[in-house]
């Protein structure tokens, strides 16, 4: 691919020092998987300095507990994650949605933080990290901050982020007794690109009364969406057939709400709305896992 | 781009070139290498014909700079022979009748490898899912599948 | 011709003879040629679908790092134009561009990144025409993409028996029907790579890579770069799949790649990245169809009437030929007395449409079967109780008129064969009922199909049906086959040599097939229209005749004695009371002056066609798919849960190759029935999915199983039996997908359109309002 200088960084600091100086426009690149198919479609990165942080696996790419949180380093590769026990354990939606993502050769190469900071409106694991109240740690020569999953996507394949901004990790609050759903709609079974996803996280007491509920869809709206309302139209009820039909209802109505009447719409609404009474009848008619 | 030093293990020897990092690895094997089995079906990652084995993972080549095989250990279909799980597949591959026009054989080889190399009693659907990547026009597939379990039963058989 | 006299029957699950060099990644396909003083190459396309070319400004990119040159049309030395039956096309625009494939310069550099850096410096000037993006619009509009043409229709074909149009009047049940199908890509794994070698001593050329058609692409270099056919050489790789797809696609390689290599004196090499292969090579037609099917209340058919508009795209291609095939074959296997078919093709700025294993038929199959099962649930009948009621059998007479008293006509077996290994007729009763529920979601549905496929080229192109074989016998007795017919990954090398085997009356390890080289091996026309086996096997079985009797001759003048009863067989060579080894008998004949070496050849009979009615193809191979899928009415999801390909090809020659053609077919017919889909804008001509992640192929997870059945009956007339199986292993399968989700949702004929996307199938199951039953 065409750039101006390669750097690849040894360590975290010296990646944040060459953020910090490097005086080109700066292009990151982790696994690469999105970066050289733009590469071959121009040249976009022609007069970037390309920093390689793929080699920071052993840093960043860790996954652990820090108390009530779990802790995925950024270059943690889908496949990892997928496979991951403590991701089985305490985000297991996750998992099922890193497995759903490309292909394995894919899936073994490809980072968590590059699928977030390529903010495709059709990335699998939005919707789940979504529902996961994930926060992304967000380096830059000034310091340190975390943003939500709404926060750091601000339209289709357009991040938040700034040009020395480097994600270091996602921070998932560990949750347990909960069902979880992540359904991915696609044209074929494998290595395809989302029509659309659900992700459902659902836990319910002992009375089947519902403590927490929270659903998104993906690839549908211009970043990951959160829907307290939705959310709350279960919580705190034993939901009966008409409550889930209500649920399915509403979500589905954000379609045309947030996305406006596309040509989609007349697609992606009504199934929306199946696949969501669906989901929740699954949910509610399961076991807890 | 300027070329830096590049030191890695491929096909079990060490390497060491001058090489352009910021190029595809499936064309450093290819041009500077002229290691040519490995092939280019799309470049987008999606047929999977580039696919080696990266420190025990299968990747598409055409989606990995070559600057991050610096350290690496690398196999492609032109090492295969050289292992025992590689050899039985390629054996099965020619005595299932898993290949056609071939295009696509090496890429398919080096996905059962990795399936193998870790999971060396895999599932029918586990065999499926590690070759979702890979794209086939000519064999429907089935031989291929047959061809990768047979290979599991082999080593199975081996002691493996 | 009698079939004993054919040595041992030919069969065999021989491993093919190149499977161990591609399992190592040794074979050499077309782009992995490296040659030290190579050049690369690179095409720019036309900016617009329709435009006249004003000028083209290459200064820039000839001055750009590693240039060595650029050429334009103008650098053409001959003719403008190549083609295979209508010469048409432009693999370089001379006046104007008709495609968004079209190319008007080629720069060629010292490494793939420079050519493709500066092939981005070319520009030009167009004057823009309006674009034709369907055949609808393009017939008789007042632009015209071809003067030839005015009114932009480029060929047809009109099969006419009896008098349809008033037997249809006679029928107790009249259905009609609109269907229509789109653009499919061969999507061959390889994309397209040609390399052209300049003579250092004269001019000549050798041209390698991803080659069907070597001798076509020679007659087009010949006309385009002015040189002797004698002195150009086409020496095809590996081919990494080809599907009827590497015959236009690789002659436009070579014309621009030659014109590179004759100007700079070095050889060029020309590969496509997926996108530009998808951008300018030729697709399988789209056709639409307006279907009349007649029958009487008891189910026996009695009339078919076929409007067929196919889209030939912006060359007439193979447009003809292909509406022949629609036209002849589209009738189905079925006794139908009167018959109205018309097939016609017309020009429009879409990508061109040429050949595509099925060549026609896959789209009209799918058309009739559709019909076939509306018709069907009219008459209360089940799928295969209306067809048993029609199928053809021996001594019947075809759709077209012809006679079928030459071989066993099997497609009464052939179908229950699949029907019976899909267990049919249980399954579609189920799934009727319990399809009823509508709280059932997730419904299945079983689905059949049944063709005729004619063998070979057929009536409209009986000159070209011809093929040749040289075969040498060396002094150890080894066996040099020499044979211009492609292997294109089916492993018709490997049929060939079993077949040269066996005719010659030696075992498989004396045989060595040599590559195609069109100066070593005879013209013989290109390996399409599923002739590979059928005439390959005749010109390799006249080329041994002629060798056994120069043995023979030898034998007689060594031994003075009769040879009138000679055999060759398993090695040996017998004859009254002697035994002898062949590789004996070989050194006799070199002993004698008398090498044995021969050429052999074959045409296909002519043929009694008018035109409309008779005999259009020589013989034919049936088949039926029968397929049974899961489909998800709250998303238009189709999962096929089960397939099956029942298939008499004639006889199988290598058993296990045979079954690798027919369920590859099926994954093929997977793709165009559900999920291949080039996103092509029918206002601006633009293909918006012009690589693999959205040109969706299936994976090895998209179906569950998948059996074929051989069900062979030895053909007459064919040299070993065999007839064909590359197009019919997958001509049938989309229109068995499709009946299978049509009885999913317990519509007949409602997936009326391909690919039976999640759109279209969700649609279809949940109709908008006030749009119930179209």
């Amino acid at each position: 691919m065409q750039v101006r200088t390669y750097i690849r960084p040894a360590s975290l600091a010296d990646a944040l020092h060459t953020l910090a100086t490097v005086e080109e426009p700066i292009a990151i690149i982790a696994g690469g998987t999105d970066v050289l198919v733009y590469a071959r479609e121009d040249d976009r990165y022609a007069n970037s300095a390309l920093i390689d942080i793929y080699g920071l696996a052993g840093e960043l790419g860790q996954i652990r507990e820090e108390r009530d949180d779990l802790i995925i380093g950024a270059l943690a590769t889908h496949a990892a994650i997928a496979k991951s026990p403590l991701v089985l354990r305490y985000a297991p939606i996750l998992a099922d949605a890193c497995r759903s993502i490309a292909a394995p050769q894919v899936r073994n190469h490809a980072t968590i933080a590059g699928n977030i900071a390529n903010a495709s409106p059709a990335a699998d694991s939005l919707g789940a990290l979504a529902v996961l109240r994930a926060k992304v740690g967000v380096q830059s020569p000034e310091g340190q901050r975390e943003l939500a999953m709404d926060q750091i996507i601000a339209r289709p394949y357009r991040n938040n982020l700034g040009p020395r901004d480097l994600i270091t990790y996602i921070r998932i609050p560990k949750l347990e007794g909960y069902q979880h759903m992540f359904y991915k709609l696609g044209r074929r079974r494998a290595q395809s690109i989302s029509r659309m996803t659900l992700a459902a996280l659902l836990k319910r007491d002992s009375q089947g009364v519902v403590e927490d509920f929270r659903i998104t869809v993906g690839a549908t709206f211009p970043r990951p969406m959160v829907f307290p309302d939705v959310d709350a139209m279960l919580i705190g009820i034993r939901p009966a057939q008409a409550d889930l039909e209500a649920v399915a209802k509403a979500l589905s109505n954000k379609i045309p709400e947030i996305a406006g009447i596309r040509a989609s719409t007349a697609y992606k609404q009504p199934v929306c709305e199946k696949l969501c009474l669906r989901i929740l009848n699954n949910l509610l008619g399961g076991d807890q896992q | 781009m300027s070329q830096v030093q590049l030191q890695f293990r491929l096909n079990g020897k060490d390497y060491s070139i001058q090489a352009d990092p910021t190029q595809r690895m499936v064309d450093l094997l290819r041009e500077n290498l002229h290691l040519t089995g490995t092939k280019v079906g799309c470049g987008v990652g999606e047929c999977g014909a580039c696919t080696v084995v990266l420190n025990g993972e299968a990747v598409t080549s055409c989606l990995v700079l070559a600057g991050q095989m610096q350290g690496a250990d690398i196999l492609t279909v032109e090492g295969l022979s050289e292992t025992q799980i590689g050899s039985i597949l390629q054996q099965c591959f020619v005595d299932g009748d898993a290949v056609q026009c071939g295009f696509c054989t090496p890429g398919f080889l080096m996905s059962a490898y990795a399936l193998l190399l870790h999971n060396p009693h895999p599932t029918r659907e586990e065999i499926k899912v590690a070759v979702s990547g890979n794209l086939c026009r000519c064999t429907g597939y089935v031989p291929i599948l047959n061809a990768i379990e047979a290979a599991g039963l082999r080593l199975a058989a081996e002691g493996k | 011709m009698d079939l004993n006299t054919i040595g041992t029957p030919i069969s065999g699950s021989f491993h093919r003879i190149d499977a161990q060099a591609k399992v190592t990644g040794r074979a050499e396909f077309g782009d992995d040629l490296i040659l030290t003083d190579m050049l690369y190459c690179k095409g720019v396309y036309t900016k617009y679908a329709h435009a006249k070319l004003l000028s083209v400004h290459t200064e820039a990119a000839e001055k750009a790092p590693g240039v060595v040159c650029v050429v334009t049309a103008a650098d053409i030395p001959g003719a403008k134009q190549f083609g295979e039956l209508y010469i048409d096309q432009y693999p370089l625009v001379y006046d104007k561009a008709r495609f968004l494939g079209d190319v008007i310069a080629v720069v060629a550099a010292e490494t793939q990144a420079q050519a493709d850096a500066a092939a981005k410096l070319v520009t030009a000037e167009y004057e823009e025409l309006p674009v034709l993006g369907s055949p609808k619009e393009a017939i008789n509009n007042e632009q015209v993409i071809n003067p030839d043409y005015p009114t932009n229709v480029c060929g047809g074909v009109h099969v006419i028996k009896g008098d349809a149009k008033a037997a249809m009047e006679t029928a107790d049940v009249v259905v009609t029907g609109h269907y229509s199908t789109g653009f499919v890509e061969h999507a061959y794994i390889e994309p397209e790579s040609v390399t052209v070698i300049p003579s250092r001593m004269r001019p000549e050329v050798t041209v390698l890579g991803s080659i069907q058609a070597p001798y076509n692409l020679r007659i087009t270099l010949h006309r385009m770069l002015n040189l002797p056919m004698a002195r150009i050489t086409v020496k095809p790789s590996i081919v990494g799949g080809s599907f009827g797809g590497k015959i236009e696609s690789a002659e436009a390689l070579a014309v621009r790649a030659g014109l590179v290599a004759l100007k700079t004196g070095r050889p060029a090499k020309y590969t496509l990245t997926r996108e530009e292969s998808i951008q300018e090579s030729y697709k399988r037609h789209p056709i639409d169809f307006d279907v009349t099917l007649g029958a009487k209340s008891d189910g026996t058919l009695v009339a078919l009437h076929v409007e067929a508009l196919g889209d030939a795209g912006c060359y007439i291609n193979m447009s003809p030929p292909v509406m022949y095939k629609t036209a002849t074959l589209g009738p189905g296997p079925y006794k139908v007395e009167h018959v109205d078919y018309n097939a016609v093709a017309v020009l429009t700025n879409n990508p061109h449409t040429g050949s595509m294993r099925g060549f026609g038929t896959p789209q009209a199959i799918f058309a009739l079967e559709n019909a076939m099962d509306v018709l069907a649930a009219k008459l209360s009948m089940t799928p295969t109780e209306l067809r048993r009621k029609n199928l053809l059998g021996n001594g019947d007479i075809s759709p077209c008129g012809h006679k079928l008293d030459f071989h066993e006509v099997s497609i009464r077996s052939v179908m229950e064969k699949a029907a019976e290994a899909l267990d049919f007729d249980r399954k579609y009763q189920q799934y009727s009922k319990e399809n009823q529920d509508p709280n059932r979601r997730i419904r299945r549905g079983v689905g059949i199909s049944v063709s005729m496929r004619g063998a070979s080229v057929g009536a409209d192109g009986n000159g070209f049906d011809y093929s040749r074989a040289l075969i040498e016998v060396e002094e150890d007795g080894s066996v040099h086959v020499n044979i211009g017919l492609v292997d294109l990954g089916q492993g018709l090398r490997t049929c060939q040599g079993m077949m040269a085997a066996d005719m010659m009356g030696v075992t498989f390890d004396r045989i060595t097939m040599g590559e195609t080289d069109t100066s070593r091996s005879p013209s013989t026309g290109a390996c399409i229209a599923s002739r590979g086996t059928f005439v390959g096997g005749a010109a390799i079985k006249s080329a041994c005749s002629r060798i056994h009797a120069i043995i023979a001759q030898a034998l007689q003048i060594h031994y003075g004695k009769s040879v009138a009863d000679i055999r060759f067989s398993n090695n040996r060579v017998t004859f009254g009371d002697v035994d002898i080894p062949f590789e004996e008998a070989i050194h006799i004949c070199y002993g004698l002056g008398m090498p044995p070496m021969a050429a052999g050849d074959n045409r296909v009979p002519v043929l009694n066609w008018d035109g409309h009615f008779g005999e259009p193809f020589y013989t034919y191979t049936y088949s039926c798919n029968a397929a049974e899928v899961e489909v998800d009415l709250d998303t238009g999801s189709v999962y096929l849960v089960k397939m099956v390909g029942s298939h008499d090809m004639g006889r199988a020659i290598n058993p296990t190759m045979a079954e690798g053609q027919i369920y590859g077919g099926m994954a093929m017919a997977l793709g165009m029935a559900v999920m291949e889909d080039l996103g092509h804008n029918p206002k601006t001509s633009a293909i918006k999915n012009l690589n693999l992640e959205n040109y969706l192929l299936p994976t090895a997870m998209d179906f569950g199983e998948t059996i074929p059945i051989i069900d062979a009956h030895p053909d007459p007339r064919s040299a070993s039996g065999g007839r064909s199986l590359g197009e019919p292993a997958t001509e049938n399968g989309a229109a068995a997908i499709a009946c299978a989700i049509n009885h999913a949702l317990g519509k007949p004929g409602c997936i009326h359109q391909l690919p039976a996307d999640l759109d279209r199938v969700f649609f279809a199951a949940n109709p908008p309002a006030g749009k119930e039953g179209r």
